[in-house]
């Protein structure tokens, strides 16, 4: 009940953010007061998620869903994507057809749960790009895998602040991890060093029926 | 992108009306304003399932917005489900269900009453405009069809979905057309077509679940009962959740006259996803199979889920006393009617069956007076009125109170006027009369001719759905021999007239049937909404 009454609070906040920030004019504080919101309730949500999955017996629901929109909207309507200073793309150079439909791929997941891992994944992503961040995924067998590239400097750097990237996703992180074993056995979750590229997150998923 | 922006350009936000409800007045006023931003103007809003059912009887929206978590009694749930239960949401209209993380896997999964889509609140403007968009894209796409079916006119909706078939092979929607012409296939019985419609989403897309569900059912409905039973079970194998699925291996079980596999798996159906519907089928197979704890629980647990809200119904009171009599416990039975169900007084068939069930626990109980004085207040409230549910209940209570000729005459009367449900009545029948004593009397009872002909029906369907029209016709003269003016045999016969007319063309003689049997069946059971969309499938083949 009582978080019930929060979530209202907050998505009322956003609400009323979202409408003055159509008036022109407005100082650059709003707008960012605005981001704030957003990204207080998506903490909010993913914690309200994660303690969901690890505490309940929580059901992923799959739907068929045309993997490629689904990126698009992922990267479209991702508030990190919108207001960071890397552009946010969907690698369509990495992304193949399906031999046999020759159309794009449909696959079966839980669209919210993968949507807001891969909004995780890109809210850290866009902490330490240089100059671009991409999006993509492939299908192998009964598995489809969702990656994140960015071109900041490796994990594995010397450098303090970078350490911090493997473990800065603290939440988030934790919430990719819950996401990948609600989908069933042979989901995982990876954050790996790509040499002269940047770093790769990747989101394995067993699809769902 | 340039698909995106042809997408949003179809859409006229100011063209569209929109109801909002929501028991939180700043949610609703936030939800307007966002709407309002779109473009919308003709924007209402309601605090109440209630309040919105109040809204809807005046007019209908192009688009529905509702959260789920509504104040008690009624749900956003419970709404969406009487609204498709009773048929009061439009095809056309675009119903979304506003719901938090924590309750939307369950709202994705109410397999049965489905929202056409969910978002998730908070929802920041420029999702929620893309999700309309993309779900009144599809609307307009897909309109002729669902204006059609709005109309009853299977059809012409099917004629729309052929048309778009032909014209747009590649388009976005094609998988939904497929769909809708599935449905009104179905609804004309034609299962031949729509296995052949099956077949062809098949050939586009083979992984998609609902295409191999409906395979299942059309190869249920054409008799092909393991090759159905093949299909559903590697539904379920690949997802244990897959609710309807489940449904779909009950009504094969029942086919297969194996009514406790049908009853397992309607009961696995109301574990995973419980709802006052499912419970109340649960109850009545548990109950017909003697099962009397299993349905006193799915009796119990209907009512609970419903207590209070708009799809509470009076039946499951009386089917909670029916049950508890069965178990010998009277004063419980009396007490579910005396007081629980007081508040729905003694309306309608209701107060009948009540009388009825009451009577029965009386007598139970040893109070034979009062258990004759509710007998006779039961009949007086029937009068000339007609329902083989409760002429069971009050049959019963004849025969248990030792009045043979009543209860047997009553009974009877039960089957004779069941029309469609006349399977349903018989085994209730069958199970009352067992009850009493008296299955020595069963077949006299439901065969006064009633067996034969349902046979005969039976067999004329199957006739039918095969294509056999000639064959099917005979099995049905032959019923009308031994009674002329059977409901059932008239509804299928009309069926098969319907049928045969669109596969041939316009004959004289089969049209003049096709009148006389509608003709009939509109003196017989009027207002009666199959006959009336037979009547206006037959204006489509007239070319009327």
């Amino acid at each position: 009940m009582i978080m019930h009454d929060m979530k209202n609070s907050i998505a009322l906040l956003e609400m009323d953010l979202e409408r003055l920030n159509h008036h022109p004019g407005l100082p650059a504080d709003a707008a960012l007061a605005y981001r704030r919101c957003q990204d207080l309730k998506a903490r909010l949500i993913a914690f309200l998620t994660l303690y969901r999955i690890e505490q309940t017996g929580f059901q992923p629901v799959g739907s068929p869903v045309n993997v490629l929109e689904f990126l698009e909207g992922v990267v479209e309507f991702s508030p990190s994507a919108e207001t960071g200073s890397v552009p946010v793309c969907v690698a369509m150079e990495r992304i193949q057809r399906n031999p046999l439909t020759k159309s794009w791929d449909i696959a079966y997941f839980d669209k919210l749960l993968v949507e807001m891992a891969m909004e995780s994944a890109i809210n850290n992503a866009v902490r330490y790009a240089k100059q671009r961040i991409d999006v993509w995924y492939e299908t192998e067998g009964d598995s489809i895998s969702f990656f994140v590239l960015d071109d900041g400097p490796a994990i594995d750097s010397a450098d303090a602040s970078v350490q911090q990237h493997a473990s800065s996703t603290g939440l988030g992180l934790a919430l990719c991890h819950a996401v990948a074993a609600a989908h069933g056995g042979g989901g995982s979750v990876s954050i790996a060093t790509l040499p002269d590229e940047g770093t790769l997150f990747t989101l394995k998923l067993p699809t769902l029926r | 992108m340039e698909e995106k922006k042809s997408v949003a350009e179809h859409v006229r936000f100011n063209l569209l009306s929109a109801l909002v409800i929501d028991d939180m007045g700043a949610m609703r006023h936030a939800l307007k304003t966002q709407l309002q931003i779109f473009g919308m103007n003709d924007i209402h809003v309601a605090g109440s399932a209630e309040e919105a059912l109040g809204r809807l009887d005046c007019r209908s929206y192009d688009l529905i917005l509702c959260d789920y978590n509504l104040k008690r009694p009624s749900s956003g749930q419970h709404f969406l489900e009487f609204l498709r239960h009773e048929g009061r949401l439009k095809p056309s209209s675009v119903f979304v269900m506003v719901t938090a993380e924590s309750e939307y896997d369950f709202v994705a999964n109410a397999a049965e009453y489905v929202p056409d889509d969910y978002i998730l609140k908070p929802c920041p403007e420029k999702r929620l405009k893309s999700r309309i968009e993309r779900l009144f894209d599809k609307r307009n796409f897909l309109m002729p069809i669902l204006l059609a079916l709005e109309g009853g006119q299977y059809g012409a909706a099917i004629a729309s979905c052929d048309n778009l078939l032909e014209n747009e092979p590649g388009h976005r929607w094609i998988m939904d057309v497929l769909r809708r012409k599935i449905e009104a296939q179905a609804a004309l019985k034609d299962y031949l077509g729509a296995l052949e419609t099956c077949n062809i989403a098949k050939a586009i897309r083979d992984d998609v679940p609902w295409v191999s569900l409906e395979l299942a059912r059309a190869n249920l409905s054409l008799g092909n009962i393991d090759v159905a039973h093949d299909i559903a079970g590697k539904l379920v194998a690949m997802n244990s959740n897959y609710v309807a699925a489940y449904e779909l291996l009950s009504r094969i079980g029942e086919a297969r006259q194996d009514s406790t596999s049908a009853l397992e798996m309607l009961m696995m159906s109301s574990r995973i996803l419980p709802s006052a519907r499912r419970f109340r089928v649960v109850s009545e197979s548990a109950y017909l199979l003697g099962k009397h704890d299993e349905a006193r629980k799915a009796s119990e647990s209907a009512i609970k889920l419903s207590k209070g809200s708009i799809v509470e119904r009076s039946d499951d009171y009386l089917s909670l006393a029916q049950t508890m009599v069965d178990m010998g416990d009277c004063s419980k039975a009396i007490s579910i009617l005396e007081v629980d169900a007081k508040k729905f007084g003694e309306k309608g068939m209701f107060g009948v069956m009540q009388n009825a069930i009451l009577a029965q626990a009386y007598l139970g109980s040893g109070d034979t007076g009062k258990a004759k004085k509710l007998i006779e207040r039961a009949n007086n409230l029937l009068a000339d009125r007609t329902d083989g549910m409760t002429m069971t209940a009050l049959g019963k209570a004849m025969l248990k109170s030792g009045d043979l000729i009543s209860g047997l005459k009553m009974f009877t009367r039960a089957v004779q006027v069941s029309g469609d449900a006349s399977a349903r009545i018989a085994n209730h029948v069958t199970k009352a009369m067992g009850d009493v004593g008296h299955e020595g009397k069963v077949a006299d009872v439901i065969d006064g001719g009633r067996r034969r002909i349902l046979d005969l029906v039976n067999e004329a369907n199957k006739l039918m759905r095969a294509a056999h029209f000639a064959d099917a016709h005979q099995k049905l003269h032959d019923a009308f021999e031994i009674h002329a003016e059977n409901i059932e045999a008239l509804l299928a016969a009309t069926q098969l007239h319907l049928l045969w007319l669109k596969r041939d063309g316009l004959d004289d003689v089969l049209i003049e049937r096709t009148r006389g049997y509608l003709g009939t069946l509109d003196r017989l059971v009027p207002q009666n909404e199959k006959v009336m969309n037979f009547y206006k499938f037959f204006q489509t083949i007239l070319g009327g």
